[in-house]
Order: C-alpha cells, then sequence, then structure tokens
C-alpha cells in the first residue's frame, strides 16, 4: 500500500446556477493575460451541448485520454512512436475557432468618433491579431440551449441514445438542460502528465495537484492532446502550455480556489482524500463496467488505523490525515456515494465528482390532450427524469445506467424524507419504501441534507496544511533564511504529531 | 590655430557685411556652425604639404606600381607612358579618384578604357590628395620621340613572357591558398577573405572578390602583381610586411589558373543530367507527398465548428441537424 493525499472536488450540479461567478473569478486571475485570453481554466457548460471546446467528450476527433492495452494503459494521441511520427505537427489539435476567437470592443470609438449621419459603434477586434473580426462564436455560445441545432443535438452523450429518444429529448414539453462547471480534474492517472515529451508536467506529491513547470515546456502541445477534457491550453504569447493550477497559491496559504470561493450557488467542495498509489495501473485499466466501482475503491477510509498507520508510514503529514478525516469529498463520494466522476471511461481517474442533477420530471399527457406540468405526486419517480439515464450515464458512469439510477434513488430519498420532516405531506410508507431500497437511513439523509443546503465555509472547504516549508527544505537550506518573516501562510503551519 | 582663422577668412569672403542681419539668432546659428564646419575642411586641405618627387615615387610603387607598368607594357592595366599628354591632368585626377564613378557619369573616355580591359574596374583612390596624384604623375614619362606604329610593333613582338609553373607548383598553391601550409613571412592564408569553387577547396570568406575565375580576368601578370604588392587597402594592410615570397607567388598564380580552368562554367554541363535531376526531383517529390497523405491521413482537418461557421454564410439557412 502506498498512501497518498489528494486534493479533490465535489460540484452540486443540482446547485449550480450556470452564472459564470466561477469562470469570471479564474479568468480575472489567472487568464487575463495576452496569448491566454481565450483559455477558460474554468468554464461552465450547458448540457445538452457541445462545451467548449466544442465536441470535447469526442475523442475520435481529439484523440484524448487512455486506452485499455492489456493489463496496463497506453495513450490515445501520443507515447513514443506517435511521438516521433507527430513531431513536427500534431495532428489531433483543437483549434483556436474550436476554443473561440477571442475578442474586445473598440468602446474607444464611441466617444472619439467624428460627428456623422450614423451612430458610432465600438467594432469587434480579435484579442489575437488586433483587426476587425466578425464574431463567429464564443466560450458558452450554447449557454441555455441556444444554438441547438448546432450545439446541443450534436452532444456526443447521444451516442448510446437511439433516434427516436434523442428526439424526445428535445420535444418542447420535454425539453431541459442543466450547467456542467468545469475546471481540470487533477487525475490520479493524468494524461497530460504521461504524454509530456519534455517531462513538464507534473504531480505534486503533497496534495495531488498537476502544474506545468513553464521553464521546462517546449510547446510540443501533446498535453493538449492527450487531456481528454482539453483542460490543457497552448499560450500562443508565451509559447508555452498553460492549465489549472487549483489556485495552489491560495490552497498554500489556507484559502479555498477562486472559483469555489467566488461560486454564488456554494456547489462546491473541496477536501483531501487518502489513495493508494499502488492501485492506479490496475484502475486504469480495468473493464469498463467496473471502472467507476474500482475508481471509488483506491480511495481510501481515513479514520482506519491500519490506513493512518500506512499513510504516516508514506510520509503522509499527521494534519493531512486529520483533514481526510473531515473532508466533505470523502463523505460525499464514499460515505454517501451519491457523487460520480465526470466520463471515468477516458481512464485518467478524475477527481473531480459531480453530484448529478435532479432535473423536473416529465410534463404527462391528460386523456383531452392537454399537458398536465405537475404529476399528481409532489416528487414523481426517477424514470419520469426528464433526461434519460442513458444520457446521464454516459456522462458520469460510462454508461452504466444501474449506477445513476441508484445515485438518484439516494438523492430522492432525501428529498423525500426531508419534505416528511419539514412538511410532513407524503406517505410515510413511501418514503421508507424509497429509503430502505436506497440503503438510506435517516440521520444519513439529514447529513446529506446538512452538507447540501446549509454547509458553512469550513464545512465545504477542508484544506489541509500543505506544509510547503518541508518541500522546500528538500531543495534548499532553510538555515540561511532562519529568523526572517516570511510569507504565505494565513494559518500558522503546524508541525509533528 | 589655422583652422580659426581659416574659418574667419572664409566668413569674410563669403558673407557680405549686413548678411547677417537678416538672419534670425536660430539661423544664425546654423550658418555659423556650416562655415565653421567649411571652415575645418577647407583648413583641412590647405595644411597638407605639397608632396614631392620623392613621394610621388613612394606613392606610385605603393599604389599604382601593381596593377600598371611606367613603360608602355601592360600589366593588369595599361601602361601609362605618356598618359599626361594623353589625358588633361583634371581628367586624370577624378579618374583616380572614382573610376567607376566617371564610368556611370557616362564618361566617353572613361567607358572606353572600361570596355577595353573587359570591365575590369580600377581600384578608387579618393584618399589620395590632388597634391599626392600630382607628384604621382610628375613622375610618368613621356612618350618617346620614337613612331607610334613602332612602339605598337615593338609591343606586339614582345608579349609578356608565361610565368612557368607545373602541376606540383599548383598544388603547393592550393595548400597555401587553403592555410594547410603557412606562408613564409607568415601572411594570413588566402581562404580567409576569398572563395574559389574548386574541388577540395571548402568554402572560404565573402569578405573578399570570388576568385575562381580571377585568372581568366587578369591572366598570370595580373595576378603575380596583385598578390606580390596588393593594390588595395585592407589587403595591403593585412600583408604590410608579410609580403610574398616569388616562389609563393608563382605557386598561388598556378592554382588559380587550375581553378578557372576547372570552374563551374567552364565545366562541361550536360542538359540531360539537368533534366534527369529535375524529373527525379519531382517524382521523389510527388512520392514522399503520397507517403505524407497516407500517414497522416486521419489527422484532424478543420475546425469542429466548420459546418457552423459555413451556415453561418449569408443567404445559406439550411440546418443541418
Amino acid at each position: 500500500m502506498d498512501v497518498r493525499a489528494q486534493v479533490s472536488m465535489v460540484f452540486h450540479l443540482d446547485k449550480c446556477i450556470g452564472c459564470h461567478t466561477c469562470s469570471v473569478a479564474c479568468k480575472n486571475i489567472w487568464t487575463d493575460r495576452r496569448g491566454a485570453e481565450y483559455m477558460w481554466w474554468n468554464n461552465v457548460e450547458t448540457k445538452p451541448g457541445t462545451g467548449y471546446p466544442t465536441k470535447w467528450e469526442d475523442q475520435d476527433i481529439y484523440k484524448g485520454g487512455w486506452e485499455k492495452n492489456g493489463n496496463s494503459v497506453s495513450l490515445k494521441g501520443a507515447g513514443k512512436l506517435k511521438g516521433l511520427k507527430n513531431i513536427f505537427h500534431n495532428p489531433h489539435m483543437p483549434v483556436l475557432e474550436d476554443y473561440y476567437h477571442p475578442w474586445a470592443y473598440k468602446y474607444q470609438d464611441l466617444f472619439t468618433a467624428p460627428e456623422g449621419d450614423d451612430q458610432p459603434i465600438g467594432r469587434a477586434v480579435s484579442l489575437v491579431t488586433g483587426e476587425p473580426i466578425d464574431i463567429k462564436s464564443g466560450p458558452n455560445w450554447d449557454d441555455d440551449l441556444s444554438g441547438t441545432p448546432d450545439y446541443a443535438r450534436k452532444d456526443v452523450n447521444f451516442k448510446d441514445l437511439s433516434p427516436s429518444e434523442q428526439e424526445a429529448m428535445f420535444q418542447l414539453e420535454q425539453m431541459t438542460f442543466h450547467y456542467l462547471p468545469r475546471i481540470c480534474n487533477h487525475c490520479l492517472n493524468p494524461a497530460c502528465v504521461g504524454s509530456c515529451p519534455s517531462g513538464a508536467l507534473y504531480k505534486r506529491g503533497e496534495d495531488g495537484v498537476v502544474l506545468i513547470n513553464q521553464d521546462r515546456c517546449r510547446a510540443w502541445r501533446m498535453c493538449v492532446t492527450a487531456c481528454p477534457y482539453k483542460k490543457s491550453y497552448y499560450n500562443w504569447h508565451t509559447g508555452k502550455s498553460e492549465k489549472c493550477i487549483l489556485c495552489y497559491p491560495r490552497l498554500e496559504s489556507g484559502q479555498a480556489p477562486a472559483c469555489m470561493h467566488s461560486c454564488v450557488g456554494r456547489i462546491r467542495y473541496l477536501g483531501v482524500m487518502l489513495y493508494d498509489a499502488d492501485k492506479i495501473e490496475a484502475v486504469a485499466s480495468c473493464n469498463e463496467n467496473e471502472l467507476v466501482q474500482k475508481q471509488l475503491d483506491i480511495y481510501l477510509d481515513p479514520n482506519d488505523p491500519k490506513v493512518i498507520e500506512e499513510a504516516r508510514k508514506a510520509g503522509v503529514h499527521d494534519s493531512t490525515i486529520e483533514a481526510a478525516q473531515r473532508s466533505p469529498v470523502y463523505k460525499f463520494v464514499k460515505e454517501w456515494g451519491i457523487a460520480l466522476p465526470l466520463h471515468p471511461e477516458f481512464r485518467t481517474i478524475p477527481n473531480l465528482f459531480y453530484v448529478p442533477p435532479m432535473l423536473p420530471a416529465m410534463a404527462q399527457v391528460d386523456g383531452d390532450g392537454t399537458y398536465q406540468t405537475a404529476s399528481e405526486k409532489m416528487f414523481p419517480g426517477i424514470d419520469q427524469n426528464r433526461l434519460p439515464m442513458k444520457y446521464l450515464a454516459s456522462l458520469f458512469t460510462a454508461g452504466d445506467t444501474a449506477r445513476v439510477t441508484e445515485v438518484y434513488e439516494k438523492l430522492m430519498s432525501v428529498k423525500l424524507h426531508r419534505r416528511n420532516t419539514t412538511v410532513g405531506d407524503m406517505s410515510d410508507e413511501e418514503v421508507k419504501e424509497l429509503m430502505a431500497k436506497s440503503k438510506v437511513n435517516a440521520d444519513t439523509a439529514d447529513a446529506i441534507f446538512r452538507l447540501t443546503s446549509l454547509a458553512t465555509f469550513e464545512e465545504r472547504f477542508v484544506i489541509p496544511p500543505e506544509h510547503r516549508e518541508e518541500s522546500i527544505e528538500m531543495l534548499e537550506a532553510t538555515a540561511d533564511a532562519k529568523g526572517e518573516t516570511g510569507f504565505g501562510f494565513k494559518m500558522r503551519p503546524e508541525r509533528g504529531a | 590655430m589655422m583652422h580659426i582663422i581659416v574659418c574667419i577668412v572664409f566668413r569674410n569672403l563669403l558673407l557680405p557685411s549686413n548678411f547677417e542681419e537678416q538672419f534670425t539668432l536660430s539661423d544664425m546659428r546654423i550658418l555659423r556652425l556650416l562655415s565653421i564646419s567649411a571652415g575645418l575642411i577647407l583648413g583641412g586641405q590647405l595644411i597638407s604639404i605639397p608632396a614631392s618627387a620623392q613621394d610621388g615615387e613612394a606613392l606610385f610603387k605603393a599604389n599604382c606600381a601593381s596593377c600598371h607598368k611606367l613603360s608602355s607594357k601592360r600589366l593588369v592595366g595599361p601602361g601609362l607612358e605618356g598618359i599626361n599628354e594623353k589625358r588633361s591632368e583634371e581628367w586624370l585626377i577624378s579618374w583616380i579618384k572614382d573610376p567607376m564613378k566617371m564610368v556611370n557619369d557616362g564618361d566617353a573616355e572613361a567607358v572606353a578604357i572600361f570596355e577595353e580591359y573587359n570591365k575590369l574596374p580600377m581600384t578608387a583612390f579618393g584618399f589620395l590628395s590632388d597634391d599626392e596624384i600630382k607628384a604621382m604623375l610628375a613622375i610618368i614619362p613621356g612618350k618617346p620621340a620614337a613612331a607610334e606604329g613602332a612602339t605598337a610593333e615593338a609591343e606586339e613582338e614582345e608579349p609578356v613572357a608565361p610565368m612557368e609553373y607545373t602541376e606540383e607548383d599548383a598544388i603547393a598553391g592550393q595548400l597555401l591558398f587553403t592555410g594547410e601550409s603557412r606562408f613564409v613571412n607568415s601572411g594570413p592564408s588566402c581562404v580567409t577573405c576569398h572563395h574559389v569553387s574548386f574541388p577540395g577547396v571548402m568554402s572560404g570568406g565573402l569578405l573578399a572578390k570570388d576568385l575562381t575565375d580571377v585568372h581568366g580576368r587578369l591572366l598570370d601578370a595580373g595576378v603575380s602583381s596583385i598578390i606580390s604588392a596588393p593594390p588595395f587597402p585592407a589587403m595591403a594592410d593585412a600583408y604590410n610586411g608579410k609580403s610574398l615570397t616569388d616562389e609563393e607567388v608563382l605557386q598561388l598564380t598556378a592554382f588559380f589558373k587550375t581553378v578557372n580552368n576547372n570552374s563551374p562554367e567552364q565545366a562541361d554541363t550536360s542538359s540531360m543530367g539537368f533534366i534527369q535531376l529535375l524529373g527525379g526531383g519531382f517524382i521523389g517529390l510527388i512520392v514522399w507527398l503520397v507517403i505524407i497523405y497516407a500517414m497522416w491521413s486521419y489527422r484532424k482537418k478543420e475546425s469542429v465548428k466548420a459546418d457552423i461557421f459555413k451556415r453561418q454564410l449569408k443567404g445559406n439557412d439550411s440546418v443541418n441537424s
């Protein structure tokens, strides 16, 4: 057993209102620079939709992620032979138009235009060339299902749905959408790290944050192709690739990442997970139907004495183990089992989990042919969910509809239980039946409700002390700076047990 | 001191007494600057001491002798005997200072000489003063009283004796040229500044002229005289006090002759070979392009939004869903 710590995230999709505050907070801090204008390390997509960059989930186009290769995995778009073959041209890269052409407006023209017959306008100019451009698309052009024929109908997750099922989703009475905020998953088996010919990408030992060393990056852009989530971006100005850094300077000083801190709906949770690094290869290369379960099994119980002992032996700090015990992510993912990874079939073992959205139930057609938008029951069954389970399974469980249904049953149990507790207009039998079926008892349901709806800042973000002083001691003699005032810690770092 | 005097004289001579009053202060400043600088130039001219006959000989040796003889015999350039009678002094001075300017300006006599000597330009001696040139011209002898025809015949009768050298000399010359063997007086090897196209000789410097066809233009006499006493300022500097021995001059001359005989312009170029090369290259290119196409045919060829953008064009509203 090789126990390591990983800072992981949960996004509660039921709470996301698609306001893009997270994206803007991230943009203002990290990507408001020349060459990074088109990058959105954090972006919010509408599902169904094709996302950003367009059709990023379609690995037939972008060749991202890993493929099962016997008892191991190999990269779909990179590797020694493929790397040599494509050394001068990386053939599956997204082009700028696949993201969008970044632009600004010449606002000054509104004030300085000479008097004329027409109103002055601020023309759109490219942020790349500075020339006037016709805006063709943006990073969230398909927001709230706009441009449905071009975007939503071409969602890659429809591959398992029959044409009639797809058609049904776009009938006015059934049409629905939810948001999917995305950042880098800081995967346990990161394809970007595996693909880099320069060894510029690495996964930090103490918290598992995946970073690109800007000094070593040689602009091969293999990581851009390899990342199946398309969360590694090439900066055309600096000639280096960049990606979400999980705001590690904030983490190191005990603050939540900017996207999470600014989240209006408070949908984001962050905490440490302990995992067994020896199992990574086995998990990444297992059969597709086992992927979710095996991934969940790789995370260890931080309260298990054996795990604690192994963790200490592997050099995980006690304060990190303690943070793992309080981790909200561990609760959502392991204890309650209501959060799922996004596209586990890419085999990168992502550490960002999503609580799937409870979407409005389908309307019913009455005998006289009118649509009854409210069902007879307060909460109709999940089989009447407007988004087909097949679609959600394609997003979260590599096509395993049973597992998604299981999660929805748990979520529905919580809903029914809370309604029954606070209002008391549900039939006790019905509630008990579903709770028994989904194996959620009253205490668990209350705990889920509490962490979902009433969680405080400290409950949502359990950030372990990063102990950078220990990392620094490996690289330089800290005695040289002894007695000087340091920077970067909001909380006093703890030493020893 | 001299400059100041000249400057004052210059101003008093050129400017009417009330002249200054017609100008503003700033104009005056510029004028003063102009007159001072003009004065400096004039002063510089005036203080140079007139050159004597002795200087004339020394100057001629240093600057002219490598290409010109004082007799009527041709070396690289024409023999200068009787030149003072043939051309006016003014013409000679301006010619010596910048010959190509005269040719370019279309002076009939200058163009004629240029054409006669295979468009081989004479070095410009802009750094010589008028007095120095006059001193040199003074030592050039006049034409002897003998009839012109006889002189011409005499010239034809005694052509310049060809230099005697062997293949070994040429090989030794090549080694000297490339620097594989050193000059006795430790002058720099030719390849430092010069290039020749000759098998076995690495490409040389680009600082000075390509010498591949130098022998064809200047022949033995010209080549050897330039090598033994370089007329070009940079080259003269480089070999100042390190002049080549007669044997080295002979060997290099032999080498240049071999190079000229083997130069690509004179090589028998087969047009068939060229066509084969072109055809082979074209076929090779096609084969290579086919391989490239086959190897990378699966690449992502356009933006995934290409069809969306196409639909956005005016007058094309059909939606493919």
